[in-house]
């Protein structure tokens, strides 16, 4: 029976249009970024929170530790929009101090978890053998602990504290990024032009830096994304729990937790920082998820 | 006068996207006659799925929609029933096989429950006359062991067995229509004409209509009477399979005729058509065809060709069989 | 069916033995001396060697992880600290309480996720989708701990509804497991969503409503049942998220639970506590999975057992 063979190869389902001019990978993104208006908005939100990070103790009305004892526990009015808590602090102005606490921590942790999981993700993946076995291994026993269990494992050792927090929520972040690391290091090793440096001798460090690395990339950068509002909650869960910050630093768990005890009477104490760790985790996975669906080649309109 | 039993007229089926509308089906007629087998024939991408799934009314899922024209199908315009009346056709006056024979049959549950399935709703038979109904379809396309294969999960099949259950789930009800698209194209060669037969003595016995989507001539010359040619979301020429296949009057054609080898006739190499198919954001002016025709004529890419009577029961599109002098623009 | 679940079983000993070495080692990395620890600041230096030989600390690792792996098995979990009552019995106590907490946040996460995800599926990108997907999203942002103090704030001290916290009756749990459960609820709706498009992008769907069965029907009887194969696992993983913010919850609803036996112990440094409960958490989540793989199993029928 003879088929008919037309150009197979120009397959093109109708319902996919082509891309008519040429668009480079970065317009490309852009094309699809910019259409998920909730995502964009996200995104100058995440923008916004960075320069608050920044010019935050410059801009706020009141110090962090500026005591009024005559004006304690007072709802929102004009003069503390967000009111004061139980030694006559501006809620609002400690929040907007503590942004960069916030922020400092759950980038540097990120960032430190990604870095390790990045690198045993990288060998494992393009060394496989015994190798592989043993960090997947050890990637397994750190999954065989809820996270936020890990981290106080880890703070029972070193120490309830900042720092601690930090070192807590990057050693289980590596796990994750080890794992999606490889999975990616595993597709890209197998295509053609891995094989192709491979074949005309190229040392493995240049392969794993100059071609299977950068193939990688935009998972390491949507999961980034998304862990980071996920540190911010461990971050505060931990304050919140006694184990990070201590009071009275204005990070947005440990005010949180402070305000506790006049739950009946100044709810707003505890409502505040609360709506502040909310809106930023939201804004991060908002922005993360628009990411994820710009970069996602298997995502189509 | 053969009887009307599918009358397709002026459809219209576009594909909305960012960069704008994709007429996939644009502008196309084709009848089936009752107890007639009629090929739609074209390369990938030409709208001739999308003809089918505009026919089912299977477009949900896809960003498509039929704008115009009419579905007439027993009197009724299917272009504009109801969901709910749609309901009560399809699998029982139409009923559809699909190209992928692997994918097309849920994967978690048993073969004899997904024929069942559409019995019971369409005959309104119980449970237990489905399923002597569901085995006796298998045996009806030839599966050996129906009465074991009943209870079994669809991976347990190789492709052309779970072809054989399509064609028995699609027939199970009885249809006056069976649409298949691509019914073979996934299929083992020896495996293919084994359906092709199954399909043929079916439609035979019991006086069912094919509609028959294909891109392979070889199908078209054992099943059809009739064949449609389209290109691009249009018919080009559409006659019984035999003009078609001894005098084809459209140069796209005649450029597939040539590009499948005759038996017995020797020729050096075969021909292929230049060029691709025109991609749907990229539409030539004129006739769609022009770019790729090795007939161009001036007019070709300036106008489009109306799909002309050139002999009895025998259409075409081109300006190769029209006046071309009645460019009026 | 029996050689899968006995190689899944025999498949998780090695990851047993890696925890437990783990957890071992974790009291020996505690900065300071256990001993000293054991028999308090001010005991006397031969006090202090006479804790190290009682809890065998003068011996070799091996051997103290040889002894330390028997005393589990014979469910001896060593000494609190702070009561001085067996650890076994402390935890036996408390796990009642997290254990049903647990099944009821699951319970109500399964059920709202899954309602949300397939509604958010099949009304795609229209408003039911966008709500759907803006709640989840919602519920995965928010600080479970502030949600709980919210949702306390507003039933049981503003409408005085429902308990401030503890577990006095049924109704200690409706809070509590509320706000347990709203992260998981959130995952599994975006999870199911997403799966659920996937199958609804399959041949065999097309070939569903090509019979002409119901919208309903291809949703509800084709394509739920494919899609939950991915959501199973994922919900059963997400059984160690609940695990991990029973610990926070129960701080904040003052529950007679494990996690907040395990931030009084952290607190208090109480290692054999603290010990035993990453062990047990580590069990239950390790058993879980077991759950989940042997599930997958029951649900996809093209699953080899071998």
């Amino acid at each position: 029976m003879a088929e008919l063979k037309v150009n197979e190869a120009i397959q093109q389902p109708v319902s996919q249009p082509v891309n008519i001019k040429k668009n480079t990978p970065i317009t490309e993104f852009w094309r699809k970024f910019k259409r998920q208006k909730l995502a964009l908005g996200a995104g100058v939100f995440v923008v916004l929170l960075f320069i608050l990070g920044i010019i935050g103790p410059f801009i706020a009305p009141y110090g962090a530790a500026e005591f009024d004892y005559d004006h304690i526990l007072e709802g929102p009015s004009a003069q503390h929009w967000a009111g004061t808590d139980a030694y006559g602090r501006d809620i609002f102005s400690r929040i907007i101090i503590g942004t960069r606490i916030s922020l400092f921590i759950s980038i540097l942790s990120v960032l430190l978890g990604a870095v390790g999981g990045t690198v045993l993700g990288l060998i494992s993946g393009y060394y496989g053998k015994w190798i592989d076995n043993l960090i997947m291994r050890f990637c397994d026993i750190l999954f065989a602990f809820p996270g936020i269990l890990l981290a106080i494992g880890i703070i029972a050792i070193l120490g309830p504290g900042l720092g601690n927090v930090v070192i807590a929520i990057s050693i289980f972040s590596v796990p994750m990024f080890a794992r999606i690391v490889r999975s990616s290091t595993l597709a890209v090793k197998s295509t053609v032009y891995v094989e192709a440096t491979r074949s005309i001798g190229a040392k493995p460090r240049r392969i794993i830096w100059k071609h299977i690395f950068p193939g990688t990339v935009s998972a390491i950068i949507v999961n980034f994304t998304m862990r980071l509002g996920t540190a911010i909650l461990t971050a505060a869960s931990l304050s919140f729990l006694g184990l990070g910050a201590q009071p009275p630093s204005p990070e947005w768990g440990a005010m949180l937790s402070g305000g506790r005890d006049y739950l009946n009477t100044a709810p707003h104490v505890t409502f505040f920082p609360g709506l502040a760790i909310f809106l930023t985790v939201l804004a991060f996975n908002l922005f993360g998820d628009g990411l994820r669906d710009a970069l996602d080649p298997k995502i189509k309109d | 006068m053969a009887e009307k039993l599918l009358e397709i007229k002026n459809l219209q089926t576009h594909f909305k996207s960012d960069r704008g509308v994709v007429k996939a089906v644009d502008d196309v007629t084709i009848t089936v006659n009752k107890g007639e087998t009629v090929g739609v024939v074209g390369e990938s991408g030409c709208g001739k799925s999308v003809t089918s799934l505009s026919v089912m009314r299977l477009l949900k899922d896809t960003p498509g929609k039929i704008v115009g024209g009419t579905i007439e199908f027993e009197g009724k315009d299917l272009a504009h029933l109801s969901e709910k009346e749609m309901r009560l056709i399809r699998g029982n006056d139409i009923a559809m096989i699909f190209q992928e024979p692997m994918t097309s049959l849920n994967p978690v549950y048993k073969i004899g429950r997904q024929i069942e399935e559409a019995v019971m709703l369409h005959l309104k038979y119980d449970k237990k006359q489905a399923r002597e109904h569901a085995i006796k379809m298998l045996k009806l396309v030839g599966i050996p062991r129906a009465e074991e294969i009943v209870d079994e999960f669809p991976y347990q099949l190789s492709g052309g067995m779970r072809q054989r259950v399509m064609i028995a789930m699609a027939m199970a009800c009885n249809p006056k229509l069976l649409i298949a698209d691509e019914p073979t194209t996934a299929l083992d060669v020896t495996i293919q004409a084994q359906i092709l037969d199954l399909m043929r003595n079916l439609s035979k016995e019991r006086g069912t209509s094919i509609m028959m989507i294909t891109h392979d001539l070889g199908v078209v010359a054992e099943m059809c009477d009739r064949v449609v040619v389209m290109y691009a979301g249009k018919v080009v020429e559409e006659a019984d399979v035999f003009t078609i296949f001894e005098n084809p009057k459209h140069p796209y054609t005649e450029g597939l005729l040539n590009s499948v080898p005759k038996l017995g006739q020797k020729i050096k190499r075969l021909e292929s058509i230049p060029g691709n198919v025109p991609t749907p954001g990229n539409m030539p002016q004129g006739c769609k065809f022009a770019p790729r025709c090795g007939k161009v004529m001036d007019i070709c890419t300036k106008q489009d060709p109306e799909l002309k009577m050139i002999d009895k029961d025998h259409t075409c599109r081109c300006w190769l069989y029209q006046e071309s002098g009645v460019l009026e623009v | 069916m029996l050689r899968y679940f006995l190689n899944r079983l025999i498949g998780i000993i090695p990851i047993l033995f890696f925890v437990s070495i783990f957890i071992f080692l974790f009291v020996h990395m505690i900065p300071g001396d256990p001993a000293r620890l054991v028999a308090g600041q001010d005991a006397s230096l031969a006090d202090v060697k006479a804790v190290e030989r009682e809890l065998g600390l003068d011996k070799p690792l091996t051997t103290q992880y040889v002894h330390f792996v028997t005393n589990i098995i014979q469910g001896d979990l060593g000494v609190s600290l702070k009561t001085k009552r067996p650890v076994f019995d402390e935890i036996a106590k408390r796990f009642m309480p997290t254990f049903w907490l647990t099944v009821w946040s699951m319970g109500w996460a399964v059920i709202f996720g899954l309602l949300i995800g397939v509604i958010s599926a099949t009304k795609r990108n229209k408003w039911q989708d966008y709500v759907g997907m803006f709640g989840a999203v919602s519920g995965i942002s928010l600080p479970s701990f502030w949600l709980g103090l919210m949702l306390i704030q507003l039933f049981s001290v503003n409408l005085g509804w429902l308990p401030t916290g503890g577990l006095d009756s049924w109704k200690s749990y409706i809070l509590p497991s509320i706000t347990l459960g709203a992260g998981v609820a959130a995952v599994i709706a975006r999870f199911s969503r997403s799966s659920l498009m996937d199958v609804l992008k399959e041949d065999y769907i097309r070939t569903g409503r090509a019979k002409g069965l119901k919208e309903n029907k291809v949703v509800w009887g084709h394509a739920l049942k494919n899609s939950m194969i991915p959501v199973v696992t994922m919900t059963g993983l997400q059984f160690g998220f609940l695990l991990g913010g029973s610990i926070v919850i129960e701080t904040v609803f003052s529950w007679p639970g494990l996690g907040r036996l395990l931030i009084d112990s952290v607190a208090f440094r109480d290692y054999p506590v603290i010990q035993a409960e990453m062990l047990l958490f580590a069990l239950e989540f390790i058993l879980i999975n077991l759950i989940v793989d042997l599930l997958y199993g029951v649900l996809n029928p093209q699953i080899r057992y071998d």
